[in-house]
């Protein structure tokens, strides 16, 4: 009796352990109206779906997509999004928008490539568009790639103009393109200068390990960098903490979202890439039907890449400086200076 | 008996959707437009019926999987690595062997019923050598499975273009044929229900099948009668750890065409839960995967088109299970 018992106990136990399994399968989701038959007349005629791999929260890669959904719904687009979703069930919910007569459904990640492929040949309907990613197949698989050669680009330009020591320093999250692409631009922007600038440059393999930038950074500070950036998503915050400890001097500039609030006084600016201000651009040129199957590149000139504010470290570059920097974006967005990528 | 045999599983979906609608309407919404959003989002189209029955067939595969241990008296809660290590072994056999469909998809499924197998019969051997009990090495071994599949699609399996952690896509010719064009439904799901139909004539018919519920009642009295018990321990841990990696099979060839980390969303515990609410038979197995495909599939549909929080359809699901429980302490009780 008490073995079975204990039996009992333990699949209960296990029971416990598969809704934990059905919850992190699972997705949520925010209806303008929550009632997805009623056709109303007024402007949101367009349905908007998102599909993150992650939590819409998390301070990061997902909540980027997130804020730039909210912000296609602030311009008048009916949106609907699941998050934490698994990759066993992409196409199942890509199918699943697409099946309700959703417009455009946004894949956030270079892992949503293959459902988008076997998906769309049946839904002729509905747009479906892969961010990071460079894929596209007629009618009906866009991509959205943020330009982050030129990110990098700006990020090197200010690093050079600001170092004192005579040495910079990037360093990457994991080796692949959209990070190498960082890396290249940073080396470019910093050979652009030509003020002898020395570009240090590495990369530590993941996006998730924290220390293991910040071991890389004050490695590159024990050499001489006084201005380091990164492009390593949550791995990067590690770069703030070495800058923290860091001589007078050292700065950090930040990248993705403004970094400033991670070492206020310490970072000197950060170089934006916002995939959400991208979203909303992709969406408004489905409304006026010029959403098409290709890989859009969104760089300075659509303003998605950009340059944060200096806020308290505005002293550390001269007026002069600044305007250059202003000057090279703009010749970058007119494109009078092409940057490479590691991308194609 | 048979009566009642039908009237408990009932009864606990009902108690669970009378809780949960409580639960709903704590939240502020209306029970009933949500059941019906659901009812809509797995039975509604079409293209929504064979979503719902393409998460029924891997329910029935993991239902069938620990049902199979269960009538020998095992719990085996190992069967989400299992179906990691079939789905494993059959995206090998599916990517890198080269053969006509007729011969290929067959070695497939052998490759993935081989993986599972391979993963139950050690947790078999481990508790007739070593006296370890099935439950927590399965459950421990669940561990080495998802991570050992994680290495090899990070490594030695990796796709040559793209970065992202997966297998190649498997050849046309590995790939289940589908049944409705335009929709994800494909011949697993005749392979399931063959499997459903094998399952009720070992059970029922077999010689074999007869030992092993023996085995299933009381060691002691099996020994007794001269029945192999190590023996048959081990066969049930190997085909109930085949069944789970066809599940795996299942996915990898109809489903998702490659592997990845994350093939599976906890589907192996699901089994555990459609087995008890199916009382382990065929049949029953067989229309409680039915109920679970659609919790799954209609789960998500809610998810999607209507503004309920995330957590309320968490513990809507785990509602179902949790009386499924509740009904198995009062069975156990009776005997």
């Amino acid at each position: 009796m008490k073995k079975k018992t204990l039996i009992a106990l333990i699949m209960t136990l296990a029971l416990a352990g598969s809704c934990i399994g059905c919850g992190s399968g699972g997705s949520s989701s925010a209806s303008d109206s929550g009632d997805s038959g009623s056709s109303s007349a007024s402007a949101s005629d367009i349905k908007v779906a998102l599909v993150l791999p992650g939590s819409a929260n998390d301070k990061g890669w997902n909540q980027e997509a997130y804020d730039g959904l909210q912000e296609i719904k602030e311009n008048g687009y009916e949106t609907a999004y699941s998050e934490n979703v698994e990759a066993s069930d992409y196409e199942t919910i890509f199918r699943g928008y697409a099946d309700q007569g959703y417009n455009v459904v946004f894949g956030h990640g270079t892992e949503f490539e293959d459902a988008a492929e076997s998906v769309a040949p049946d839904y002729p309907d509905t747009m479906f568009c892969i961010t990071s990613s460079d894929i596209s197949q007629e009618p009906n698989v866009c991509s959205l790639q943020n330009l982050n050669n030129e990110q990098g680009f700006i990020a090197g330009v200010v690093a050079a103009l600001a170092t004192k020591s005579g040495t910079v320093a990037a360093i990457g999250g994991m080796e692949i393109p959209s990070i190498q692409s960082y890396i290249m631009g940073f080396e470019q922007g910093v050979d652009y200068v030509d003020n002898g600038t020395t570009a240090l440059t590495a990369y530590t393999g993941d996006f998730s390990d924290a220390t293991k930038v910040m071991e890389q950074a004050k490695a590159f500070i024990d050499q001489g960098a006084d201005i380091i950036s990164q492009d390593a998503d949550e791995a990067g915050l590690g770069l703030f903490e070495a800058v923290k400890d860091a001589p007078e001097g050292v700065y950090a500039i930040g990248s993705v979202t403004d970094q400033y609030e991670e070492c206020p006084g310490r970072v000197l600016t950060s170089a934006t890439n916002n995939i959400g201000e991208a979203m909303a651009v992709a969406v408004d040129q489905y409304a006026s039907g010029d959403l098409t199957a290709q890989c859009y590149k969104y760089g300075i000139a659509e303003g998605v890449i950009g340059l944060a504010d200096y806020h308290d470290c505005s002293d550390v570059l001269t007026d002069e400086q600044k305007d250059f920097i202003n000057e090279t974006m703009d010749k970058i967005a007119s494109g009078e200076i092409t940057v490479e990528s590691a991308q194609q | 008996m048979n009566m009642k045999k039908i009237i408990k599983p009932v009864l606990s979906i009902l108690l669970a959707l009378l809780v949960g609608a409580i639960v709903i309407a704590v939240v502020g919404e209306n029970p009933l437009d949500i059941y019906r959003s659901m009812l809509v989002g797995a039975f509604g189209s079409k293209s929504a019926v064979a979503g719902t029955l393409v998460k029924t067939t891997t329910m029935i595969f993991v239902g069938l999987s620990y049902g199979f241990a269960y009538k020998c008296g095992l719990v085996n809660i190992g069967i989400e690595g299992q179906l990691y290590m079939g789905g494993l072994l059959s995206a090998l056999a599916a990517i890198y062997v080269e053969l006509p469909a007729p011969i290929h998809i067959p070695l497939c499924l052998i490759a993935g019923f081989a993986g599972g197998a391979i993963w139950g019969a050690i947790a078999g051997w481990l508790k007739n050598r070593f006296n370890a009990s099935e439950m927590i090495t399965t459950v421990m071994m669940n561990y080495i499975a998802t991570y050992f599949v994680a290495f090899m699609v990070n490594g030695p399996i990796k796709e040559k273009d793209g970065t992202y952690p997966q297998s190649e896509r498997i050849l046309d010719s590995a790939r289940f044929p589908t049944l409705v064009p335009g929709t994800q439904l494909t011949i697993g799901i005749l392979i399931a229900i063959i499997a459903v139909v094998l399952y009720i004539i070992y059970w029922k018919k077999t010689a074999g099948g007869f030992e092993m519920s023996v085995v299933g009642s009381s060691e002691r009295v099996a020994a007794y009668a001269g029945i192999p018990v190590k023996r048959m321990i081990i066969t049930s841990m190997l085909i109930s750890g085949g069944l789970g990696g066809l599940a795996g099979a299942a996915e990898v060839l109809g489903v998702q065409f490659k592997i990845m980390d994350g093939l599976s969303s906890g589907y192996g515990f699901d089994g555990i839960a459609v087995s008890l609410l199916g009382n382990n038979s065929g049949i029953g197995i067989m229309l409680s995967s039915l109920l679970f495909g659609a919790l799954r599939y209609g789960g998500n549909a809610i998810q999607m088109f209507t503004s309920l929080p995330i957590a309320v359809i968490y513990i809507l699901q785990a509602l179902v299970i949790l009386f499924v429980v509740v009904d198995v302490f009062r069975m156990e009780r009776r005997k």
